[in-house]
């Protein structure tokens, strides 16, 4: 594959992992008490799929196109000022997991120790981010921002982590990754 | 997935379809974050507005039906800003932290009725026009591969939701809900969702490739006309009588 090529298949992977991230967002799956969203999940497998310096653009173009007011995030909703509103730290915090998690999965060599380090590396990233944020922005105490921005939420995310071993191993499998060494962008 | 719904373009002749994507994504931004400095004098203004200069063909129906998921997260934020707990975990509330927590939620609703209002009023080619336009002046950034990502996430965000809901179907057709384990509901719904777009993705990237694609793409004739002026004058204008009047 020439260089031209490697880096249009690039640009439309990304594009396709930032639409799932907004797809994933849409969709609930009524599994236990708290239906399961699987934007985050969609987050961590970008930078498993990806790598980190693509899984970290894919997340950005989702972001940017939510800031310049796209209806990509949760609930159908977008704008830059979704940044400063309750749920802005998760935001920030996915683009920093999704780095971090493809970084970590390639140092590791995909071995299933490192993916898993990674994810759940990654997930804690977005509570910290997230919860922060929601805690300065509600104007409540920690114990409040965590009943209300992680709690219910933990079940659900050890859950995407167990499935998303599998996922990972398939679509591994499935798609051809040869562009992860490739530095072509910008 | 029976209550998934996309917000798209709607082809029109509204004032707002006739504006510059670029003075709609000036509003979007400018106006979403003075929502954040403002007082309920700015929220009634660009509210009345809204109503005035929005399709309408949206209203109510299918706008309540594309942002159900966030009118309930906003009833959530509603409910936990407007009411405390006391020592003995009884609920309370003044008339004060009521009004505070409906001026709030009204905030965050008017920013996500500023972005919907553009998707619905602009095409995906002004708005990628729009977006390089924009993005040029920032470095260390291709403002024309960025776009063009944006360009495909939008396009391609109905095409995974049909795929998603195509594959939900397909599961419940061969009782997937009867499986023991919910997680290989899970497992294959994601699997097959993933496959299925990077499969689109290798035909679009065999499609651009067969039509010569290139980052240097010819863009479409943008014009700042007189109502573009107008509009985004009257944007700022409302924007500082707020500000100075808070």
């Amino acid at each position: 594959m020439d260089e031209s090529a490697r880096k249009l298949k690039l640009m439309v992977y990304s594009a396709i992992m930032a639409a799932l991230m907004a797809v994933g967002a849409s969709i609930a799956l009524p599994i236990g008490p708290v239906p399961i969203v699987l934007q985050n999940l969609f987050v961590l497998l970008a930078g498993l799929l990806l790598g980190g310096r693509w899984g970290f653009i894919s997340v950005c173009v989702y972001l940017i196109a939510g800031a310049f007011g796209l209806p990509v995030f949760a609930g159908n909703t977008g704008g830059l000022a979704k940044f400063f509103g309750p749920t802005g730290g998760y935001l920030i915090g996915f683009a920093a997991a999704a780095f971090v998690v493809g970084t970590i999965s390639e140092l590791g060599k995909q071995r299933l120790v490192f993916d898993l380090a990674a994810m759940v590396v990654g997930t804690i990233i977005i509570y910290a981010c997230g919860v922060t944020w929601l805690k300065l922005v509600l104007d409540v105490s920690i114990t409040k921002a965590l009943a209300m921005g992680m709690y219910p939420f933990l079940l659900g995310d050890c859950l995407k982590i167990a499935v998303a071993i599998p996922i990972v191993r398939m679509l591994r499998s499935m798609i051809t990754l040869d562009f992860r060494t490739s530095n072509a962008i910008g | 997935m029976a209550g998934v719904s996309v917000v798209g373009y709607i082809p029109g002749t509204s004032i707002l379809h006739r504006l510059d994507p670029r003075t709609k994504q000036f509003l979007v931004m400018f106006l979403g974050i003075v929502c954040f400095l403002a007082n309920q004098w700015y929220f009634t203004i660009v509210t009345i507005c809204i109503l005035i200069f929005s399709p309408k063909s949206v209203w109510p129906f299918r706008l309540i039906g594309e942002l159900k998921f966030f009118l309930l997260f906003l009833c959530v934020l509603f409910l936990v800003r407007g009411f405390g707990l006391d020592a003995h975990y009884i609920p309370y509330t003044d008339a004060e932290r009521l009004q505070q927590a409906f001026l709030f939620c009204w905030q965050l609703l008017l920013v996500v009725l500023l972005g919907v209002m553009l998707v619905y009023t602009t095409s995906t080619k002004d708005i990628r026009a729009g977006l390089v336009w924009w993005l040029k002046p920032i470095p260390f950034i291709n403002e024309q591969v960025l776009a063009t990502m944006i360009g495909l996430l939008i396009r391609l965000i109905p095409l995974i939701l049909f795929q998603a809901l195509e594959i939900s179907d397909g599961m419940k057709a061969r009782n997937i809900e009867n499986r023991r384990y919910p997680f290989y509901r899970f497992v294959r719904f994601t699997i097959q969702l993933f496959r299925r777009a990077f499969v689109t993705g290798d035909d679009l990237v065999d499609a651009m490739q067969a039509r010569c694609y290139t980052e240097k793409r010819t863009m479409p004739l943008l014009t700042f006309a007189a109502l573009d002026v107008l509009a985004a004058l009257l944007g700022i204008g409302i924007a500082l009588i707020s500000l100075v009047g808070s």
